[in-house]
């Protein structure tokens, strides 16, 4: 049971030196997905054309399979792509790959997240911000994007501690974060104590996972901040 | 539109050197190489995530040797390598592959650049010293892919006589586990070099075990994407220069402690 226990020590150290990438690889899809995500919230809401039936595929698809097949599928799949085109991909960073796989798969879940909430709010609020003169844009940015986000918030919060802890897989590509160095150390030790290297792995995964959870719940309040008194 | 010299002389020296870049880029072949993350001292990524061990030094030895090809490394966890070989990313796949029939089917295979050999991790006090003294015992699991299995699982069935538990694992598992297995007693024995038992046992620091002499041995080999002929007739030009002149015999002895070559050659194995 205690076999090895000296490696959780040892390996924190060198684990905590790699918190900035799997930052890096939490905030960049963050960002991107929460842009791609309302795109394809709006596509959703809006008529059914072609692009709507287009884009509901890419959801369907990214939310129903598995998010280590995706990241193979991009990984493997297209350099063979970019190579129809005369173009080698093949010496990109992993990382990139891992981005790609991961905003596809991560925008699908916020823009379903999203379009939940969007449908839970109450329209009048909308019709209440033309009538006050505010053009679709300044309706959309004072009124729909707020009450929807508020609405959101508590889905989103579980879809990005869900993401963090999807960093964890990307080193089976080569990425080399914290997940992807514990990896390397146990490589080293043959596999000795790597439940103990993997507990330390863990306990930062947990820390960081504790501060989403409070940057969460202070957006929340930020957005409830009209509401409270009202009950 | 005017052109002052310096600016002809620029555009001319850029010229020659795209030009220049170009038949270079024709003339030199580049090998994309994976090495297996997870197979020291054989390969594996050192401290400062840079790729070491005994493949990697072979790696270089056979770039150096072949003028018009370049070896670029990623070190990668054994799955992704082979699958990556496997459709064709990666051009040559390193981790001490043992040849086997459904590696000869799927991958085009290189020469013997070294030899492995399989001990015995066993209680000191079990007396045993050989496959032939495990019947009725346990080995601890092997993944299903990792040659150690398909070695073992020959061996098995060419000595019916000897009934030996063995099963596979469905995914790569960790050597120090097939140690500790043997120390909890929960199998009988582990089966694996004496390089990688011996450093496992170290760090562990398991004192009632003991390694038993060599009870079988593979030559490894290359997996090399099958679409790639060219680079397996370079491969192993370079491995066959390589043995003859003694080079990969004295990496051996450097990496393991003797020349695996003239042991493979005492055990029957060349």
């Amino acid at each position: 049971m205690w076999r090895g226990h000296e490696l959780f020590i040892t390996s924190l150290p060198s684990l905590v030196e790699y918190i900035p990438v799997t930052l890096f690889y939490f905030l960049v899809p963050t960002a991107i997905s929460m842009v791609l995500g309302t795109v394809i919230c709006l596509v959703r809401v809006g008529k059914r054309n072609l692009l709507y039936w287009l884009v509901s595929l890419f959801v369907s698809f990214f939310r129903g399979t598995p998010g280590l097949v995706q990241i193979y599928l991009v990984f493997f799949g297209l350099p063979e792509i970019f190579a129809i085109f005369g173009m080698n991909i093949n010496r990109w960073d992993a990382g990139i790959f891992y981005v790609i796989a991961t905003c596809c798969n991560f925008s699908s879940f916020v823009s379903e997240a999203l379009r939940g909430a969007y449908g839970a709010i109450d329209k009048d609020q909308i019709e209440a911000g033309y009538s006050i003169g505010y053009n679709r844009w300044q309706c959309f940015w004072y009124v729909t994007a707020p009450l929807t986000l508020q609405v959101a918030l508590p889905n989103l919060k579980n879809l990005e501690i869900d993401l963090l802890k999807g960093t964890a897989v990307a080193y089976v590509i080569g990425v080399v974060d914290v997940m992807g160095r514990a990896d390397k150390i146990i490589a080293l030790h043959r596999g000795y104590g790597q439940i103990w290297i993997l507990l330390a792995a863990a306990v930062i995964y947990f820390l960081i996972n504790v501060v989403i959870e409070l940057v969460f719940n202070l957006l929340t309040e930020y957005f409830s901040r009209y509401e409270r008194g009202l009950t | 539109m005017k052109i002052n010299g310096k600016a002809l002389a620029l555009i001319t020296a850029a010229a020659v050197s795209a030009t220049g870049f170009t038949a270079f880029a024709e003339e030199t072949n580049t090998a994309e190489i994976v090495l297996e993350a997870e197979n020291a001292p054989y390969s594996y990524e050192d401290e400062d995530g840079n790729p070491a061990g005994y493949e990697y030094e072979v790696l270089q030895l056979i770039d150096d040797y072949l003028e018009d090809w370049t070896f670029n490394y990623t070190v990668l966890d054994y799955e992704t390598a082979l699958a990556g070989t496997t459709n064709g990313r990666y051009d040559l796949d390193a981790g001490c592959k043992f040849r086997t029939p459904a590696r000869e089917e799927a991958f085009l295979v290189s020469e013997a650049y070294n030899y492995f050999f399989m001990n015995l991790v066993v209680k000191e006090d079990s007396g045993i010293e050989s496959l032939e003294d495990m019947d009725g015992k346990s080995i601890a699991p092997i993944v299903a892919t990792d040659g150690r299995a398909v070695a073992l699982a020959e061996w098995i069935e060419n000595h019916p006589e000897i009934e030996i538990e063995f099963e596979n694992l469905a995914s790569s598992g960790a050597m120090a586990d097939e140690i500790t297995g043997v120390e909890d007693g929960v199998y009988d024995a582990a089966y694996l070099s004496a390089e990688q038992a011996n450093a496992i046992l170290e760090e562990a620091g398991y004192t009632d075990l003991t390694i038993t002499e060599r009870v079988d041995g593979r030559d490894t080999v290359f997996l090399i994407n099958q679409d790639n002929a060219e680079l397996q007739e370079a491969v192993n030009e370079a491995i066959t220069a390589l043995t003859e002149d003694g080079t990969l015999g004295e990496l051996t002895v450097e990496f393991f402690g003797e020349d695996n070559f003239a042991v493979a050659e005492e055990l029957g194995l060349r």
